[in-house]
């Protein structure tokens, strides 16, 4: 037996298509971006130059791009320093904002308040207002050039602290007190009761700061000057100004394969990220 | 195992709003008391002051004779079942109920992931738990559920989970903070049944609180009532049933709820129940306004009178299996509606609409004052309205 199909009514229709519409153009504004970027980095030199607008390369050069573009740049380093950095950063931030997410969601103690009000506050400061006094900092204590240098700003993340607090809230307290009678400390209680159940918010958190921090530009290029240190993003900024000059096929490459491992993080988290930023709790 | 259970002057305020002021309250060893009261009233702040999980502001605590205020709660040795179970919700059933077993029996290294493959005595400790685990879950029949995760479970099959992992640990005090009030109403009975078996089987101290009163009177030894942040009485079933302390205490105890009636003391400290003696007399000294109060089972209807009487018009009857409840309404004010329960094979003609003489056992109503306390009453000689 077929299935019953009920005919949407025309007001109904219209509007499913609209939104839809509105969607599709969406999404093509901001993939074009990287579909033109696939389709130079496989055809040939001349062509990108002269090509004009037609999207349908004539001859692939794709294997010589990408071979070009591993050959000539250390990409290999940059996705190692990258991987590095992003999960230094990614494990101190998590160490750090989970307990205090914990202690302001669900412990009693004088200052709260307060202290959630800064955390607050901190959401609106960006990076750029403390760069300066940090980068004095660390030339200071002779520590520029480092992936310490590269990481330090940002083991205190305000946005994980204000998102786990807003997640363990929905935690129902009887469980805690259960926990507590049943002997677990406050720690124990939150590694072993609370984390396990927060940990799609804890997946789309980690989302978030991987791919802020694989991309990051800004930080790396004003505290590191060595080639040995450089993330993905300034690694291609370094290989682009020197190697390859105008080869933008191989410089597109490149991009390509520096943006590869965060598509397929997020392909792979897709299901879990959703729900951890649809999911305030519990229940 | 069993342990005797002391609260003497309890108070907390939470801010400004005080919740509970000089709780006393003694509990035997075995004991089953069963704290009820109004919503909001404090019973489950009272439960978590006792485990530990709060601070009282004042007062002690003694559990066993010893006082247990500096204590934490697993120090306590105690076992609290939730109102909604509070089962670990990615861990299994086996696991809940061996968790508080793991904490009393590992170290904290032990229990860490990774490092705990280090140690050699965890096995042995592990396998005894399991088969601890086993017989726990074979006394509550969990057995073919225990490698369930609790969103798997039923809600009575979740309470007993909980049970368990309440027993495992054999403590010296139960405390449960209305743990059937989310089962549904056969469920509930079958578990009042086997709470009691329980109780009877362990024999350990338990402190339940609830807010239904058929639960407090079938199953306890004793019942206080918290009012207002206040004990307002502490008896057997029978003794809060018979000889309710407060209005409140005889308006929650007993169901259908009790009748209560507006009368007032004459200055001769006759009791005037619209305008006819009732047979009552308050104590000395005693007049103004006051409470009658009627348990249902205790008024008699008569349908032919000649005394003088007060009266009442049959609004109609219900069927209740064994029992039939007629509901009237007073003739004076049509406001006071009254509640008599009959025996199904009582014999008489009952028709709405009619109007019947109320008739009682002096020795049966209760007296209360205005502001609710309860009076000694003396029945009259001459018994005018009355008869038993
Ligand atoms: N952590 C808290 N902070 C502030 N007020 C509280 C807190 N816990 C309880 N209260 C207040 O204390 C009073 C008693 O609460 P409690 O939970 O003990 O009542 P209860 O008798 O258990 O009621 P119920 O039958 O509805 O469970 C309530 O008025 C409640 O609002
Ligand atoms: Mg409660």
């Amino acid at each position: 037996m077929k299935p019953a199909h009920f005919p949407m009514p025309a007001g109904r229709l219209l509007r499913f298509a609209g939104a839809h519409a509105v969607l599709l153009l969406g999404a093509a504004f901001m993939l074009l971006p990287f579909l033109w970027m696939l389709l130079t980095a496989v055809r040939a030199p001349d062509e990108i130059l002269l090509g004009g607008l037609n999207p349908i390369p004539r001859s692939f050069h794709a294997v010589e791009n990408f071979s070009a573009a591993l050959q000539q740049a250390p990409l290999l380093r940059f996705m190692v320093n990258g991987v590095i950095i992003c999960g230094g950063i990614l494990i101190i931030q998590l160490i750090v904002a989970i307990p205090a997410a914990y202690a302001l969601a669900k412990l009693r103690f004088p200052g709260r308040g307060l202290l959630f009000a800064a955390v607050i506050g901190g959401l609106c400061i960006p990076i750029q207002v403390p760069a300066l006094p940090i980068y004095l900092a660390l030339a200071e204590f002779g520590l520029l050039d480092s992936y310490f240098a590269m990481m330090v700003p940002f083991f205190l993340s305000v946005f994980a602290i204000f998102l786990f607090r807003q997640t363990f809230r929905g935690f129902p307290d009887e469980i805690l007190q259960a926990a507590r009678v049943d002997g677990l400390g406050e720690f124990e209680i939150l590694w072993r009761i609370v984390v396990p159940s927060a940990l799609p918010a804890i997946a789309a958190f980690s989302i978030f700061s991987i791919v802020a921090h694989w991309n990051d530009l800004y930080w790396p290029m004003i505290v590191i000057q060595r080639m040995d240190y450089a993330p993905p993003p300034l690694g291609m900024l370094f290989f682009a100004n020197s190697e390859t000059g105008a080869s933008y096929g191989v410089l597109m490459a490149g991009a390509t394969i520096i943006t590869a491992p965060l598509v397929l993080v997020f392909l792979l988290a897709r299901r879990r990220f959703v729900q951890g930023i649809t999911m305030t709790g519990i229940k | 195992m069993e342990h005797s259970l002391e609260l003497t002057r309890i108070s907390k305020a939470f801010g400004k709003a005080g919740v509970l002021s000089e709780i006393d309250l003694t509990v035997e060893p075995g004991e089953f008391l069963s704290l009820v009261g109004p919503s909001g009233c404090g019973k489950s702040t009272l439960l978590r002051i006792i485990a530990g999980l709060e601070r009282q502001d004042a007062g002690q605590v003694r559990i066993g004779g010893r006082p247990v205020d500096d204590l934490s709660p697993r120090a306590r040795n105690i076992a609290m079942v939730f109102q909604n179970y509070a089962l670990y919700p990615h861990m299994s059933a086996a696991e809940n109920i061996a968790l508080p077993l793991m904490v009393d029996r590992l170290s904290l290294p032990e229990r860490l992931p990774l490092i705990r493959h280090l140690s050699l005595r965890r096995k042995r400790i592990e396998a005894a738990i399991s088969s601890e685990i086993g017989k726990v879950a074979e006394a509550l029949q969990i057995e073919p559920l225990l490698a369930r995760k609790p969103g798997q479970l039923s809600g009575g099959q979740r309470q007993r989970v909980a049970l368990a992992r309440a027993m495992v640990r054999q403590p010296s005090l139960f405390l449960m903070d209305e743990p059937l009030s989310n089962l549904d109403a056969q469920l509930r009975v079958h578990m009042r049944d086997e709470l009691t078996e329980l109780h009877r089987r362990l024999g350990a101290t338990f402190i339940y609180v609830t807010h239904d009163q058929i639960e407090a009177m079938t199953m306890s030894t004793r019942i206080a009532m918290l009012d207002g942040g206040r004990l307002a009485q502490i008896g057997s079933p029978a003794d809060l049933y018979e000889r309710p302390a407060s209005l409140t205490v005889a308006r929650f105890i007993g169901s259908p709820a009790i009748n209560i009636l507006p009368a007032r003391v004459d200055p001769q400290g006759h009791v005037i129940l619209g305008t006819l003696p009732t047979g009552l007399a308050a104590p000395e000294g005693m007049a103004g306004p006051v409470s009658l109060g009627l348990r249902p089972e205790h008024i008699r209807l008569h349908s032919s009178c000649d005394r003088a009487m007060p009266m009442a018009t049959l609004r109609r009857s219900e069927h209740h299996g064994a029992d039939r409840l007629l509901h009237l309404d007073l003739a004076e004010d049509r406001q006071t509606g009254l509640i008599v329960r009959i025996p199904q094979d009582e014999t008489g003609h009952f028709q709405p609409g009619e109007t019947y003489g109320i008739g009682f056992a002096p020795e049966k109503a209760h007296l209360f004052n205005s502001s609710g306390q309860r009076l000694g009453t003396r029945p009259l000689p001459a018994r005018i309205g009355a008869a038993a």
